[in-house]
């Protein structure tokens, strides 16, 4: 199989587009990555059928890569904007008196086995005279 | 609710060791200002310790470092209407009692927009600093003063005072890892006007430091020059007001 390189090109580049297309199938992978990807497979599928096309291939790959980073970016972005909104939001909440509870407590509680107290339509904050007697 | 004009910004992750001190210094030499903590996503007490302290403490859900921690404080300076905003470490590197020497200089009456405590302004101390520390501050220092046409001794700095324009202007825009440098010619590009004060900076009382490990300074001096050069590049650095944000610059909660 060393000695074909075009096959084995070929044969990942099918697998590429059986796991791209199955991902997309399960929702685990978004349409317009899924058609990156499938850009890569037919860039794949072309590499195997002109071996000087490699190169290009790899120039591909490497654009693909930075637009992660770019996407990365605005997502590390959005989420310092969401960190902070949620920040200034439960500060709020305390200052008008009632106390913030977080999900991580509620687990730690949760484990220790003295979670029992928990009302119906409980959504993670309460009355900071509450919270104080805990 | 009678609310004093001024608000003291201290950024603080895993400080529980200083923080303390920290707040009782500010709120007794400056009695008349508010104490906002932001607690950066600390595992340790830092929250709790700045509560008990008698500040008020924000907290972010997770560790955003000092760019995004200290514009949550400017979030919360600009929607409660703040006039005036101190930055302090959590550290103890910064005196409190030196609040009143930025605070004199804003206070005197020419236009200025931002005060910036120095280590390097005043020839007969010596900051107590690596060689390398102190080289690469020199460096920014060069750079940067070149840049805004003005002596910048200290553009590291993280000992500030900020008006209301400086204010809503970082709101919406403020550099992210390692923002000192970035900050002030941000400044400059919206003409707003900064002055440096000489002031003493101790050694770090606890904690560590964002910047320490000598790969991690090296990824620092890195990090900041590109964004140096890449600001110029820019024909127009940052928004104005009435341009429409970035993501980066979206406006706090209402």
């Amino acid at each position: 199989m060393t000695g074909h390189p075009q096959i084995v090109a070929l044969v990942v580049s099918a697998v590429l587009l059986v796991l791209v297309i199955e991902l997309v199938r399960r929702r685990r992978l978004a349409e317009r990555y899924a058609l990156i990807w499938m850009a890569c497979v037919v860039a794949g599928v072309l590499t195997s059928l002109w071996t000087e096309l490699v190169v290009v291939a790899i120039g591909f790959l490497i654009l693909v890569l930075l637009q992660y980073s770019v996407e990365l970016s605005r997502l590390g972005d959005q989420t310092k904007v969401l960190a902070q909104r949620l920040a200034l939001l439960e500060e709020r909440l305390r200052a008008s008196g009632v106390e913030p509870r977080h999900a991580d407590e509620q687990r730690e509680e949760g484990v220790a086995g003295h979670d029992g107290d928990d009302e119906p339509g409980d959504h993670g904050f309460q009355p900071a005279s509450r919270s104080a007697r805990r | 609710v009678e609310r004093s004009s001024g608000l003291a910004v201290i950024p603080a992750y895993n400080e529980e060791a200083t923080l303390a001190d920290v707040v009782r210094g500010v709120q007794e030499h400056q009695p008349e200002l508010d104490i906002l903590v932001v607690d950066d996503g600390s595992t340790d007490a830092t929250g709790d310790v700045g509560r008990i302290a008698g500040a008020q403490v924000m907290r972010l859900p997770f560790n955003l470092g000092v760019g995004g921690a200290v514009q949550a404080g400017f979030l919360h300076a600009v929607e409660r209407g703040y006039q005036s905003v101190v930055q302090v470490d959590a550290d103890g590197q910064h005196d409190p009692a030196e609040i009143a020497r930025l605070r004199e200089e804003h206070d005197r009456g020419e236009a200025v927009d931002v005060v910036c405590g120095s280590r390097f302004l005043d020839e007969n101390r010596r900051y107590p600093a690596p060689v390398s520390r102190r080289t690469g501050i020199h460096l920014f220092a060069f750079i940067v003063s070149r840049i805004v046409g003005q002596r910048i001794s200290d553009p590291t700095s993280g000992f500030r005072l900020y008006n209301r324009p400086a204010i809503e202007l970082l709101a919406r825009n403020y550099p992210h890892d390692y923002p000192e440098v970035e900050a002030v010619l941000l400044l400059h590009y919206h003409r707003l006007r900064l002055r440096e004060v000489p002031v003493r900076m101790y050694q770090r009382g606890g904690g560590r430091s964002s910047i320490e490990g000598s790969g991690k300074s090296f990824y620092y001096l890195l990090k900041v020059l590109l964004a140096i050069f890449v600001g110029l590049l820019r024909a127009r650095p940052v928004v104005e007001p009435g341009d429409e944000a970035p993501v980066a610059a979206a406006p706090g909660v209402r």
